[in-house]
């Protein structure tokens, strides 16, 4: 086992638990808690790094791990001063594109020269940023839209996806477990919404899940080592825009339908693209293994 | 005016004295081809594996006459880790373990050597793994000497532990992986 019962508890569970329990404590006393949910997150993310990652250190770029954890405390903060003051969509796009840029560069300066050029960095960052955008306006147009469990379920089957990609695909267990530390607390956000269609996770919840995630993928397709095959490339391909899949549900013809027939056309299409992704990734291990078993055979 | 001449000239004759002392020890070079580093770790408190990094790279002031004024400078490739098994061996390298793309090698500099015999050692220095410095004391023998195409080789031998979580590898906890890593270091190295 990669980590032991208590670590998988403290690491997994336990920060699932905090997000579902304060959660509902604070929109129980609050008309609109959103607020609660960016800080939430990033507390909940910090306490998984503690229990499944090295110590963490400081300056953040000492090593780039440690990236990941500083970054969702401030993408929790962030995510509150946007519950709060509601900025317009510029702003917002804005502070998350400076916000991202920085965060991408920390993360890949250590492999300039060695790895990728300077201009190669400049482009990843770019391409990145975008996706990341492109990500951000899905996630937070569908939490606008509805509210409910929707997001939370197809954020939690992205980042189980990711962690399935990130454990087998990847060679990383422990971003892996990162990915599913994030899911389950997706799974502890469906509750909630299933419980109660007046919690909204936009401006908070979806925009720091989705902006942790972006960023364990962005650290372990850098630093994993292997060498990506192209099927692997368009695995991950796939992953990234699956999400916009649940925009099917916003289709003239389905806006018409029962709510359960819109929820099953907006996360139909995604979950199955998903599912692809996992079954091939979890396909590729095992023949690896096979493969590695018959060289040692030999 | 005289007396600072003079005390200028006691220091010059003080460093030119502490240089001469340091030119004693000999430069060496260590061989990668005829260095090895190999390491053990306790698998499911069971067996053990077994694993090798290409020899270290690096040079040692070697003084014969005084071991205590022997240094160590030495730096491995941490991306030439095997086992002899291909998916162990990316797990090794990546994020979990070694995270080569990040922390392409990992170095000992001796701060200090205390004499323990004839031909051994113990030297403390800064050993650097993923990032992360520890200060770590290592007991070494001088296992000979020899000659080839007019250069002298000496051998030096390493046998030692450390704790893997000092290093940040914390990941498969005991009893899957051990944390303790025997480690045993033995370098040929080259007179210049």
């Amino acid at each position: 086992m990669p980590y032991t019962p208590m670590q998988m508890l403290c690491g997994l569970v336990l920060p699932a638990a905090l997000v579902g329990l304060a959660a509902a404590l604070a929109w129980r006393l609050f008309a609109d808690a959103r607020w609660v949910f960016g800080p939430l997150v990033g507390a909940a993310f910090g306490i998984a790094y503690w229990n499944l990652e090295p110590k963490i250190g400081w300056p953040p770029n000492a090593n780039v791990l440690y990236l990941l954890f500083y970054f969702a405390l401030v993408a929790g903060v962030l995510a509150k001063a946007d519950a709060l003051f509601r900025p317009t969509w510029w702003l917002r796009m804005l502070v998350l594109v400076v916000l991202w840029r920085i965060a991408v560069r920390l993360l890949l300066i250590r492999q300039v020269p060695s790895s990728i050029s300077a201009s190669g960095m400049e482009m990843w960052i770019d391409v990145s940023t975008l996706v990341t955008l492109i990500w951000w306006l899905a996630f937070e147009g569908l939490a606008e839209r509805c509210p409910g469990v929707a997001v939370p379920l197809l954020l939690g089957a992205t980042a189980g996806a990711s962690a399935i990609v990130l454990t087998l695909g990847w060679h990383i267990i422990s971003s892996g477990a990162l990915a599913g530390a994030l899911a389950m607390m997706c799974i502890a956000g469906a509750v909630l919404g299933a419980c109660s269609s007046r919690i909204s996770f936009s401006r908070g919840f979806a925009q720091t899940i989705a902006l942790i995630l972006q960023l364990i993928l962005v650290h372990g397709y850098f630093y994993t080592d292997d060498e990506l095959t192209g099927r692997q490339q368009v695995w991950i391909a796939l992953l990234l825009g699956s999400p916009l899949l649940a925009f099917l549900g916003e289709i003239a013809f389905l806006r018409r339908q029962r709510p359960i027939w819109r929820l099953a056309a907006r996360l139909a299409p995604a979950l199955i693209v998903l599912a692809a992704v996992c079954a091939a990734t979890m396909r590729d291990y095992v023949h690896a293994q096979q493969s590695a078993g018959e060289m040692q055979d030999r | 005016m005289t007396r600072s001449l003079s005390v200028c000239a006691g220091f010059a004759l003080a460093l030119a004295f502490v240089f001469s002392s340091a030119a004693l020890a000999d430069d060496l070079k260590a061989d990668p081809v005829h260095s090895f580093v190999v390491f053990d770790v306790h698998h499911l408190g069971a067996g053990y594996v077994y694993g090798t990094f290409a020899g270290p790279t690096g040079t040692i002031g070697y003084d014969s006459t005084d071991l205590t004024k022997t240094s160590f400078d030495l730096s491995v490739d941490t991306a030439s880790i095997e086992t002899r098994n291909e998916n162990r061996d990316k797990d090794l390298k990546g994020p979990d373990y070694f995270d080569v793309k990040q922390f392409p090698t990992m170095t000992f500099k001796s701060t200090s050597v205390t004499k323990t015999g004839d031909q051994t050692m113990a030297v403390t220095g800064d050993l650097t793994v993923r990032g992360v410095t520890k200060s770590i004391t290592v007991p070494i023998e001088i296992t000979g000497t020899g000659t080839m195409m007019g250069h002298t080789r000496t051998g030096f031998r390493a046998d030692f532990k450390i704790d893997r979580r000092d290093y940040g590898m914390v990941i498969h906890p005991e009893p899957f992986i051990g944390n303790e890593i025997h480690i045993v270091v033995a370098i040929e190295a080259v007179q210049q």
